[in-house]
């Protein structure tokens, strides 16, 4: 399958400072030593708890925070390879027309003192990508229409929308620049549970349409089921696991993200047994990560070697299947998932 | 009927006033809620659930107002009409926190950062025990070792910013439970925590409903929350309760086409993966209610001139279910 | 009706959201035209002062105000307000002087009379004013120790007083602006060392300060240059303030999501600051300012009251407050007083406009 985005041991740590000396008393590993990769047209989700660096990684790929360490390779329409960490004021600018974002609080990432033809339309005027104002006008209208907006609304301010519809217009200006992958930020999670359902649909109506690829980072579980193709799970600045969505609902390798799905409330009122009682332990703060596998302390399964040994994210499909990438020392040797009742696998 | 209610809702209007206009937060809500019992409210924002919290406890900021209706609180036989008190009145004040009681989203909010966790559990304990000689300190320390808090006796003495999130989780609901309450009202108990922290609250929440016998309402907008907690619940769209049913039968066979919709537009963890039907267009807006049916402007089975006249009156289903929608009104028998 | 309201809303620019917002505070309102009507009567003062505020007429030294009138003596009501004319009498005993209105005659206020002749912004000659009275002499706030009119110096005094805030604001403001932005947008070790700074400048008592810098002024510059050189001094402690709005804003805008989303759209930095960040806080900067200027109002007055300002023959409230420094003068004259109530007034003015420029600030903190 065709590449479109490759991270090789991306880091990002972050210095804790005190004082007026601006000594470093700390060091956080938001995102440590981590590698995927994104196909063409295919939705990754980074799927985590807070904390787990899933936001950092995003901002990280569009340079909005510079990572301490790692490559990162982007191809570009006509299959070049791109360094994305060597790039210059111009190139980078260049880049982030294919590279887009969305945020999570549609309220928060529109300017309130701007209209919708402004911001809808502030990318195309930057780069230079409509001649005239006619044309302009035009395209942010073509845009609107593409979300679902009356292009009449091209002049009223964000003030007058609701948080689904902000949504809809912050899709709008990403999808301005015609990118070929977008980076969504907890896209539907800010917003009432009503609308969720039009934004993912919208969200998938225009990958069909445009051919993009979503990195989409998420912490709600179902949420993250619908939309992806493929799911990582993070676990404070590591993935532990990372495969085909059916792979990771059905057949669990890690024992977090056994927790994560038995924690995740479903909304099916027959499937509820006692699985909320195992989940156990709090999130460890990143600044004083566990020794050894980070989610040690946590585990029901854990062994004296996951006190000390970080184990590393491995392959363990069989040869036939898509990659199933687990960091567990004792995958093997767990049968996840297997505690509920058997209904709960044939639903 | 044969279970025992503990407390009853019956036609209770709420609003807010504000210079844009009124809020007719809740218009006309009636609910029982029976003993041992745990009763998810379940709505999008705005939908008055969080509201009733408040009219129930009596806390309503300034501006809002129990315009009409009644909320009876029955304990030992005996009756207390709610609405009647001040909210100052020492009636109230008695009820707040000894019988009914109440923990929000965010933890952090009802401590007082200045104080221990251990003191302000035992200032709860001494405002509403009954018996002097009851040692509070003790009931404090058993009350944060009923929640699984590990060495209770000296987190007791610790400050909220010592405990890390899912811990001041439990110090919270060990304070709320701290008078061993007939009712514990949890509003959006975790929406600002993550999963894993969330399965222990919600699991801890009812363990305590067993060890105390008491009954739980847990407000939230999450369905899957809903699935996982409760035995019955009420769907609030606008102020308004448009069915309450048992978990089962909401979920298995769902009568009103909100409810039908929002169980249709909410993704699933496990099951085949079906395409989402969002439901079209917004929550109007708040000032502006449209008239009869609230919902009818978003309704797929929406009746012109029906639906948007009269308000829909209440049709029995079973028992246990209840569906306020003008397009079952004939199916079933109507009550008055 | 709603929908034209709500129609008019949704394609209403921060601007618009914000002068109905601001409409809506009463005080402010009030405060907003109290301040301009001030501010004409700065610009246009020689024609609203019904005499000049230099002529002097030793006989009237000390005149009190006289009280306008609408029902004279006998009870008969006049449409045209009135004054009764004020006699100079000695008492027998104890030989001190004494004003007494004559009752036999009435003074007619009239409006747009001729009286002193004077040069409208050095170019237009005229003798117009916007009232007085005919023959005779008017004293609406009585007269001072040399019998200047009062009242048409407090106007004249506008002049300074209400422009020495403005005046030192822009500087402030230009400093604040500068300084803030270069601390809220560099951050780091720059913005701790801009911050110290600020600390210890704001650590100096401001009075003692003033005093200092004014006591190294030469006695012989002109009134327009001990005017700007009192305004810099007051800047010198003013900008602090502003600075540190205008960083905390920077801080607080540099990490919105807005911002980064434009920074993703392609904006270059000075498009960042102009068009994203500089929008999203003038509002706020211009409610700063407003609350700001009443401390320079009370430091001219103060710095001019204790002689070390601006001295005669400039007018300004604080020199005309310097008259009113002794008890004996305040006993027998208390109308001396009345540029007291001039500041009062303007600082409270300036305070409500303030508050309520602050309170609709932010029109969208909560949508």
């Amino acid at each position: 399958m065709d590449r479109i985005l490759e991270v090789e041991n991306l880091k990002k740590y972050y210095q804790r400072i005190k004082g007026f000396s601006r000594k470093v008393i700390g060091t956080v590993k938001a995102v440590d030593s981590l590698s995927f990769s994104i196909n063409k047209k295919e939705t990754l989700a980074l799927v985590g708890e807070s904390g787990c660096g899933k936001t950092t990684i995003g901002r990280c790929i569009v340079r909005a925070v510079e990572p301490t360490d790692g490559k990162m390779s982007f191809f570009d329409s006509a299959g070049e390879k791109k360094d994305l960490l060597s790039l210059d004021f111009e190139q980078l600018k260049l880049i982030r027309r294919d590279i887009r974002m969305i945020f999570q609080d549609p309220f928060a990432s529109l300017n309130p003192r701007m209209t919708l033809m402004n911001i809808i339309g502030e990318p195309l005027k930057i780069h230079r990508i409509t001649k005239s104002s006619a044309e302009l006008k035009d395209r942010v209208a073509e845009l609107l229409k593409m979300v679902h907006l009356d292009p009449d609304y091209m002049n009223r301010y964000p003030h007058a929308f609701s948080g689904g519809q902000r949504q809809r217009i912050a899709i709008a200006r990403a999808l301005a620049l015609e990118p070929s992958l977008v980076i969504a930020d907890e896209p539907v999670s800010a917003l009432d549970v009503s609308v969720q359902a039009q934004i993912l649909n919208l969200m998938k109506e225009l990958q069909e349409k445009t051919n993009l690829a979503y990195l989409f980072i998420a912490h709600n579980l179902a949420v993250v089921r619908y939309q992806s193709d493929r799911i990582a799970v993070m676990y404070v600045g590591k993935i532990v696991e990372l495969s085909d969505k059916n792979q990771i609902f059905n057949r669990p390798q890690h024992p977090y993200t056994e927790t994560l799905l038995l924690a995740s409330p479903n909304p099916n009122p027959h499937e509820r047994h006692d699985k909320l009682h195992q989940v156990k332990g709090d999130i460890p703060d990143p600044a004083n990560r566990p020794t050894g596998c980070a989610f040690h302390p946590r585990c029901s399964y854990a062994q004296e070697k996951c006190k000390h040994e970080t184990p590393h994210l491995i392959d363990v499909s069989d040869e036939k299947t898509e990659p199933h990438l687990v960091a567990c020392h004792y995958w093997d040797e767990l049968n996840l998932l297997t505690k509920l009742p058997t209904h709960h696998l044939e639903a | 009927m044969d279970k025992n209610t503990v407390l009853e809702i019956s036609d209770l209007h709420t609003h807010f006033k504000s210079k844009e206009g009124t809020v007719r937060a809740v218009d006309g809500l009636s609910l029982s809620l029976y003993e041992d019992e745990v009763l998810g409210i379940v709505g999008e924002s705005g939908c008055g659930k969080s509201v009733t919290a408040q009219s129930i406890l009596n806390i309503l900021p300034k501006n809002g107002k129990i315009v009409s209706g009644q909320i009876t609180y029955f304990n030992k036989g005996q009756s207390q009409e709610i609405t009647s008190l001040l909210p100052e009145s020492k009636e109230m004040r008695s009820i707040r926190g000894k019988e009914i009681s109440m923990i929000f989203q965010e933890p952090m909010t009802s401590f007082s950062p200045v104080h221990t966790i251990g003191n302000q559990i035992v200032e709860v304990v001494e405002l509403h025990r009954d018996d002097a000689t009851i040692d509070a300190r003790a009931q404090a320390i058993n009350m944060l070792e009923l929640t699984g808090m590990p060495n209770a006796s000296e987190i007791i003495d610790a400050y909220p910013h010592n405990l890390s999130g899912g811990m001041r989780q439990r110090a919270m609901i060990a304070m709320a439970l701290s008078c061993h309450p007939k009712i514990l009202i949890a509003d959006e108990p975790t929406t600002a925590v993550d999963v894993t922290i969330q399965a222990q609250v919600l699991s801890l929440m009812l363990d305590m409903r067993n060890e105390l016998n008491m009954s739980v309402i847990i407000i939230t907008h999450d369905l899957g929350v809903v699935a996982e907690t409760t035995d019955r619940v009420a769907v609030m769209y606008l102020g308004k309760v448009m069915e309450i049913a048992t978990v089962y039968e909401l979920f298995d066979s769902p009568k009103h086409p909100y409810t039908q919709a929002l169980i249709n537009s909410v993704p699933k963890t496990s099951g085949e993966i079906t395409k989402l039907v969002p439901i079209t267009g917004t929550v109007p807006n708040p000032y502006n209610i449209p008239a009869g049916c609230p919902f009818h402007t978003r309704c797929p089975d929406f009746i012109p001139g029906v639906c948007d006249e009269e308000s829909p009156i209440k049709t029995n289903i079973s028992a246990d279910h209840q569906v306020w929608c003008f397009k079952h009104a004939d199916e079933k028998k109507q009550e008055n | 009706m709603r929908g034209k309201k709500e129609d008019r809303v949704v394609v209403a620019s921060q601007w618009q959201l914000i002068r109905w917002k601001f409409s809506r505070h009463r005080m402010a309102v009030v405060g907003l035209i109290v301040l301009v009507l001030y501010y004409l009567a700065a610009i246009f003062s020689e024609f609203i002062s019904p005499y000049d505020p230099y002529e002097y007429d030793e006989a009237f030294a000390y005149a009190p105000p006289q009280v306008v009138r609408f029902r004279d003596d006998q009870g008969k009501f006049h449409l045209r307000p009135f004054v009764y004319p004020i006699k100079k009498e000695l008492d027998k005993v104890t030989w001190e002087v004494l004003y007494v209105e004559d009752r036999t005659r009435r003074l007619e206020l009239r409006l747009f009379v001729r009286n002193w002749e004077y040069n409208f912004l050095g170019v237009i000659k005229s003798d117009l004013h916007l009232f007085g009275v005919d023959k005779g002499m008017l004293s609406i706030m009585g007269k001072d120790t040399m019998g200047r009119d009062l009242f048409s110096r407090i106007i004249f005094g506008s002049r300074i007083s209400m422009t020495v805030g403005l005046l030192g604001i822009a500087i402030s403001f230009f400093l604040g602006c500068l300084i803030g932005g270069i601390s809220g947008l560099k951050g780091g070790v720059t913005d701790t060392i801009i911050q110290r700074i600020i600390e210890s400048i704001r650590s100096i008592p401001t009075l003692p300060l003033w005093m200092a810098l004014s006591l190294v002024m030469p006695d012989n510059w002109s009134i327009l240059k001990t005017y700007f050189a009192i305004i810099m001094i007051l800047s010198i402690v003013g900008w602090t303030g502003i600075a540190r709005v205008v960083r905390g804003k920077f801080m607080a805008l540099k990490s919105e999501d807005f911002i980064m989303a434009a920074r993703l759209d392609g904006s270059g930095n000075g498009r960042l600051i102009f068009r994203y960040m500089l929008p999203s806080f003038s509002s706020h900067i211009i409610a700063s300012l407003t609350l700001s200027i009443p401390g320079m109002i009370l430091g001219e007055t103060a710095l001019s009251f204790i002689g070390l300002g601006l001295q005669p023959p400039a007018i300004s409230w604080g020199v005309l407050l310097k008259d009113a420094q002794y008890v004996r003068v305040l006993a027998q004259s208390p109308w001396m007083l009345f540029p007291a109530l001039f500041i009062v007034v303007s600082i409270l003015a300036f305070n409500f406009v303030g508050d309520g420029l602050r309170d609709a600030a932010d029109p969208y903190a909560k949508v």
